[in-house]
């Protein structure tokens, strides 16, 4: 990834959405959806399978048009992806090639189709690793490498934007650091990347910020650390000594927080700065606590209790 | 416009693709070629099912003899032509390509010009081919059938060959069209195929049979008295005029199917 120089992008939202909504007749695929994203860094575009990802991605790259709504790309409007698009790079769902192609020739064709620098292919080729196998026809490739080859695609023009749908999809656990690593540095060069996936935990180990959908509606859009702080309300104390479980209740039963036991600790609803204070106040009685620590849970957990009202419909 | 030509070439240049292609169309414009000429003085006026008419010594011995064969095979290179078209196009949406195609060149006119125009070469391309083997065929052939070829050379015979070149190659592209439509309204290779080849040849023919007024405005029928340069039922302008118009209309539709429908697939 030492190819890829830092960028200096405008200013202005890289990604705006107002109103934005399909349908496909009677099916409304999205409905409504309001975001706006500055410019660099990784943004997850999250949401079970069928929450409408696919069908707004096309809708960003020009694929389809939207039934109602505006959105925006790089500060221009959706409805002229000739404007923008050879500003951004993307894989759409599974990357598809020519598979009597090599992947070399594969990207040759690509970067002549868009008038990108015939430089591009080996540069991009051996920033997803593929150089030794670039000769290969595409139809060799395990799905792995077309995920590595589908990437390398959207790299070509030297992008200011990628958008990616499931990048990680088929590739081993080595592959998934890998790819994580390189939209992460990506992300940090200046560049934005929007990632869909299915997979919260993914997001959450990559991503600066957040658009969450459910049933082609907006659930959330932020920077992920707003959510994480949401995650994060709860504080979890345990004693050295069993024996001062009871003592310990009452000191946070005086706080005035709502608690619960759990085995031989204490799980407190309070921001986690208030640990310090628990801290303090135990030590203060003669409580000594074996572990103190904000008790988080995890992205999937939130987005399930965020979205539980559409799910049990 | 280049820039999609030269990507469609990259992709279609491989010798696999060519000849895979080309040897069929060779393989038609031979067996018509050797249709004619063998007992050329018995067989003349006789009808021969797609071959058409056979010709007489006469006919072959004329300066435009040596690419008759060509002629009497063009139905079958058309519809080589409109599987070529309907096989490139449709696979881009069977397989997805379309969608990393119309990301790198989101002008959907321009791709679909520049794929239309790379294909109508490689239909010259391989039409160039079937015109070489028909005249060394004829070449080989009329010694034995003692059909004299001074003609052949002479001035009018090489304008014969080269507006015949054209005549079949027009002709060829313009059932390419016919196929490429199919293929964006239909997005199924096979469909757009089948359709084609079931309209062109039986449906066609069966309206031809009913009613004979549209039966010679029909597109096998006029695209195949373009290939023949006109017949004694079109003339050669008005098939000109009409191949044209299907052509027009079929960039036409194309065009605005492929502009304006969602990419879903």
């Amino acid at each position: 990834m030492n190819n890829l120089s830092k960028l200096n992008t405008s200013d202005g939202p890289v990604l705006s959405a107002n109103g934005l909504t399909k349908r496909f007749g009677k099916l409304k695929a999205v409905e409504e959806l309001t975001f706006e994203m500055p410019r660099g860094g990784v943004i997850g575009f999250v949401g079970p399978n069928g929450a409408g990802k696919s069908t707004t991605i096309r809708m960003l790259l020009g694929l389809i048009r939207p039934t109602g709504g505006n959105a925006e790309v790089l500060g221009h409007g959706i409805c002229t992806p000739s404007a923008y698009l050879h500003k951004v790079g993307a894989i759409i769902e599974s990357p598809v090639f020519y598979p009597s192609l090599s992947g070399s020739n594969n990207l040759r064709a690509l970067a002549k189709l868009g008038g990108f620098l015939p430089e591009q292919v080996p540069r991009v080729l051996e920033m997803v690793g593929l150089s030794s196998r670039a000769s290969d026809k595409v139809a060799n490739y395990s799905l792995g490498m077309k995920q590595r080859l589908g990437i390398a695609v959207a790299l070509l023009p030297n992008p200011e934007l990628l958008i990616l749908d499931e990048p990680t999809n088929g590739l081993d656990p080595a592959g998934i650091v890998e790819i994580r690593n390189l939209l992460r540095q990506i992300g940090n060069s200046g560049r934005t990347v929007f990632v869909s996936t299915h997979l919260l935990s993914e997001v959450e180990a990559e991503a600066d910020r957040l658009v969450m959908i459910h049933n082609g509606r907006l659930v959330f859009a932020g920077e992920l650390a707003d959510i994480m702080q949401r995650a994060c309300e709860a504080v979890y104390a345990a004693p050295e000594n069993t024996a001062d479980l009871p003592l310990l209740t009452r000191i946070i039963s005086e706080s005035g927080h709502l608690f619960r036991q759990e085995d031989d600790a204490i799980i407190i609803t309070a921001p986690k700065e208030w640990s310090s204070e628990l801290n303090r106040l135990a030590t203060s009685k003669g409580v000594n606590l074996r572990e103190l620590r904000p008790e988080c849970e995890s992205l999937e957990d939130v987005f399930l209790s965020m979205t539980r009202g559409e799910v049990a419909t | 416009m280049n820039r999609v030509f030269s990507s469609e070439w990259l992709k279609i240049a491989r010798p696999a693709t060519v000849l895979g292609w080309m040897s069929p169309v060779v393989l038609f414009a031979f067996m018509g070629t050797m249709f004619n000429f063998m007992d050329a003085a018995t067989d003349a006026g006789q009808f021969r099912g797609p071959f058409g008419i056979a010709p007489g010594p006469e006919q072959l011995a004329a300066p435009d003899g040596w690419i008759i064969g060509i002629h009497s095979a063009s139905s079958f290179i058309g519809l080589i032509a409109l599987a070529i078209f309907a096989t490139n196009i449709a696979r881009d949406y069977e397989k997805g390509t379309i969608r990393i195609l119309l990301v790198a060149e989101p002008n959907r006119f321009r791709l679909l010009i520049g794929k239309l125009l790379t294909l109508s070469s490689f239909i010259i391309l391989i039409t160039a081919g079937a015109t070489v083997v028909t005249m060394l065929a004829s070449l080989v052939l009329a010694p034995g059938e003692n059909i004299p070829v001074d003609a052949w050379f002479s001035w009018q015979g090489i304008r014969e060959l080269l507006i015949g070149f054209a005549n079949i190659s027009l002709a060829t592209i313009i059932w390419g069209l016919i196929g490429g439509v199919l293929a964006i309204t239909t997005r199924s290779a096979a469909i757009s195929i089948s359709g084609g080849v079931g309209f062109l040849l039986i449906f066609e023919l069966l309206i031809g049979q009913f009613v004979e007024s549209v039966g010679t405005k029909l597109p096998a029928t006029v695209l195949g008295a373009l290939a023949s340069g006109g017949t004694f039922i079109i003339e050669y302008s008005t098939a000109l005029i009409l191949s044209l118009a299907y052509g027009a209309a079929s960039i036409t539709v194309a065009s605005l199917i492929f502009i304006r429908r969602d990419v879903t697939d």
